[in-house]
């Protein structure tokens, strides 16, 4: 399996080497780059169905990993983390989801930073009450008293959508689920939704601390390399154990989500402490990085300052850091209190 | 020092800083976020406001009158440096040639110098901007190597300099070269007045983060200067470099954008803020006891300023202080709005995108001016002597 893994990598790397660019020339095209041969080649690869396998989500969470350190599409993040959970009679190919909001809680008002896994995106995923009890439902999405409208933010390499529903009539929206079974389908959907954004930030963690160590090596001032100075030699290490350490959560939360079984408590924990981790270690991690760099990193065409905004979009979208590790914590001591019963290691978690 | 831990610093100081938010509020739209945008309507507006200023007497408010001040105290120039830096510097690029560029002339220029130059910055007329860093100089600064060489009964300039802010719109460049050999460290540094529009020099502007004007290349290709140009004596460059960082590094009252920011924060926040847990709001207030010690810190370092002391260890420990308090005002605003705090101006953005500006701009603070390991060093040596160098 874990040959495997590390054979898959290479292939993810391979195709992003042949089909999207490096990021030192990244920023020098119309950001986001455009995906379309990368999704053509990534479609062929049948990446798309990685989760029809057993433990796809496994060789999937890989790929989320590499394309967040190359700054890849967002499109493929929607399409490889959220889209297999989202059945029903549409095509998944042309639904987004928000990664930020739980939307407004009816069918009128915005849903915020949505994901599409293509341009012709036809229907948003929305979570809605209806009647008194939940429901999740698919909004066209230039249906009649509804838009997506792009948004602009401080994130430039992928492209967010928001849905404005002004008059959507109480026909139109395409009940999935109802009830319980709603309830479940979104917090599948808001799991995989941090499960992503950690993979995400982890890639663009380490994309960020390889630069840097780089840098550091070559880069010369008072007549020596900066990676020489104690204070830029620390720095880099603090910055290497925040990217050790989201990388071990992670590993842990992909672990829970693959098994395909529903999650227990630990497994949600699990998930929120990989969410909070890693998004926060890359916010970190970039922010360190930048300030490394000096001027250079300042510069458009240097992908610092795209790693860092990502990075910083990726906290602030999905449950915040603060919520999870309140989260994290309650279920802890609940654990203590009931003897530790409940408390399954995480490592003993993993296959 | 009982001026200086009154935050309101007194009823005239009350006065001025009601009488410059009217003024701005009348000059500015409300979703202004400085000279420096694709706009040229943005820095046009800014030179008629810093003429405005000077009409009234306050862009050099504490500049003595021979030199077009106002003969005002530091504390009210320091007012003035806070209302303008909290709206978003309405001078635009004025603030440099005030902040330092004037100081350094009034303190090392010839009365040739002086009598040239400064009422010009006075009426907010020319426009300035610093050459020091250079590619393989920038915390290493004192191993720049653009060559000042004496040719007959002039010198000629040849060299790059990098991330000169407002080179492109500058009238005049404060320059270091070096005049001594190629070894010749902190003793072989002049700085030279050169105008901007001189034969060899070129200007590139750099792309960057932050948005256009901030960042620029400059090439200086036997760019001639004479001995009249040159600030203080030859080989004292570095000196005055010192002493013009100093003042730029607590010109900046980047704690008054601060400050703003975080009850603009509660404004927007509005009813949600009852709602968020102690924790959070703990953090809110956390961040406005740190703004309020970093205005003291540049308190303290304006008064030694003033008193002509030396002012590195106050300078750097400000400057430490305000560019860490900025990053820590950015954090607490994205931990409050989530990802709003991230929009940009055109999508509708909380404050006109205000929040998003200051997040950007907060990530360059701890590098521009010297980073903020270069003032650890500095403080260091105050510390623990020389040896604490690398
Ligand atoms: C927005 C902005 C505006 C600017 N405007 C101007 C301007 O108008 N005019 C001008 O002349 N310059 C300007 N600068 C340049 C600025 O002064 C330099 O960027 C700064 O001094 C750092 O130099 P550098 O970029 O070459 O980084 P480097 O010196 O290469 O530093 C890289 C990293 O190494 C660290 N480092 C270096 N030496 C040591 C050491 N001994 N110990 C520990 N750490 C060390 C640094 O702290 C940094 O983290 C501006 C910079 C910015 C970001």
């Amino acid at each position: 399996m874990t040959g495997e893994r590390s054979s898959f990598r290479q292939v993810v790397r391979q195709v992003l080497a042949d089909s999207w660019p490096p990021l030192a020339e990244y920023a020098s095209g119309v950001l986001p780059p455009n995906a379309e041969r990368l999704r053509k080649v990534s479609d062929e690869l049948g990446w798309w169905e990685l989760e029809d396998e057993d433990g796809g989500f496994a060789f999937a969470s890989i790929a989320i990993q590499e394309l967040g350190g190359a700054l890849g599409p967002g499109e493929l993040l929607q399409g490889l983390c959220v889209n297999p959970v989202i059945a029903g009679s549409a095509d998944p190919r042309r639904v987004a989801c928000s990664w930020g909001d739980s939307g407004p809680g009816g069918f009128s008002g915005e849903v915020s930073w949505c994901l599409a896994p293509g341009d012709d995106v036809e229907r948003v995923l929305v979570f809605a009450e209806q009647t008194g009890e939940p429901v999740a439902a698919l909004v066209r999405s230039q249906g009649a008293g509804a838009r997506l409208e792009p948004m602009t933010g401080s994130d430039p390499t992928r492209r967010f959508w928001r849905l404005v529903m002004d008059g959507v009539p109480p026909g139109e929206p395409e009940i999935l689920a109802r009830g319980d079974e709603a309830a479940l389908l979104m917090s599948e959907v808001e799991q995989r939704v941090s499960v992503g954004l950690a993979l995400d930030s982890l890639g663009i963690a380490r994309s960020a601390l390889a630069l840097t160590v780089a840098y550091a090596k070559i880069r010369e001032q008072f007549g020596a390399p900066i990676g020489s100075f104690q204070a830029v030699k620390h720095r880099c290490v603090d910055m290497f154990v925040l990217v050790e350490t989201a990388d071990v959560l992670v590993e842990a939360a992909v672990t829970a989500l693959a098994s395909g079984a529903p999650l227990g408590p630990s497994g949600v924990a699990s998930i929120a402490m990989a969410k909070a981790a890693s998004c926060d270690a890359a916010a970190e991690v970039t922010r360190l990085a930048l300030q490394t760099h000096g001027g250079i990193g300042y510069t458009w065409e240097h992908p610092c300052h795209l790693l860092l905004r990502r990075a910083k979009l990726n906290q602030a979208l999905g449950r915040n850091p603060r919520s999870l590790r309140r989260a994290v914590a309650g279920r802890l001591v609940a654990d203590a209190l009931t003897g530790g019963q409940e408390t399954t290691p995480l490592r003993g978690e993993r296959k | 020092m009982t001026a200086v831990l009154d935050f309101t610093m007194g009823e005239s100081a009350a006065a001025l800083r009601g009488r410059l938010r009217r003024m701005v509020a009348e000059f500015f739209p409300d979703d202004f976020l400085g000279a420096f945008t694709d706009d040229p309507a943005d820095l046009a507006l800014t030179q008629r406001f810093s003429r405005l200023l000077a009409d009234e007497g306050l862009l050099t408010v504490a500049w003595p009158r021979e030199f077009g001040g106002s003969d005002g105290s530091v504390w009210e120039q320091t007012v003035v440096r806070e209302e303008m830096w909290a709206y978003h510097e309405p001078r635009g690029p004025q603030y440099m040639g005030l902040n330092w560029v004037g100081p350094a002339i009034m303190a090392y220029g010839t009365a040739e110098q002086k009598a040239e130059h400064l009422p010009r910055i006075a009426t907010g007329e020319t426009i300035w901007c610093q050459g020091f860093s250079e590619p393989g100089s920038g915390s290493d600064l004192a191993s720049l190597q653009t060559r000042a060489v004496r040719t007959g009964d002039h010198w000629e300039i040849t060299g790059q300099k990098i991330w000169t802010s407002y080179a492109g719109m500058a009238d005049w460049c404060v320059l270091a070269a070096r005049t001594g050999d190629k070894d010749s460290g902190r003793r072989g540094i002049s700085l030279f007045l050169i105008p901007m529009d001189r034969p060899g020099i070129t200007v590139r502007p750099l792309r960057a983060m932050l948005g256009p004007h901030h960042l620029n290349e400059c090439f200086f290709d036997s760019v001639v200067a004479t001995d009249a140009e040159v600030l203080g004596e030859v080989g004292t460059g570095w000196s005055v470099m010192k002493t013009a960082l100093a003042h730029e590094r607590v010109g900046i009252a980047r704690y008054a954008r601060c400050e703003r920011l975080l009850w603009l924060l509660r404004d927007v926040l509005r009813h949600e803020w009852d709602d968020l847990d102690e924790g959070v709001r703990n953090e809110w207030s956390g961040a406005l006891v740190q703004v309020r010690v970093a205005r003291l810190l540049a308190y303290r370092a304006v008064e030694r300023q003033e008193g002509n002391e030396m002012v590195d260890l106050e300078a750097s420990q400000a400057r430490i202080a305000s560019t860490t308090c900025d990053q820590q005002v950015a954090e607490v605003v994205s931990q409050l709005l989530g990802p709003r705090s991230l929009l940009g101006a055109a999508a509708g953005a909380p404050a006109h995108g205000a929040f998003e500006d200051h997040w950007r701009y907060a990530q360059a603070a701890t590098v521009a001016s010297g980073t903020i390991e270069i003032q650890r060093e500095i403080v260091s040596r105050e510390l623990l002597g020389r040896q604490a160098v690398r």
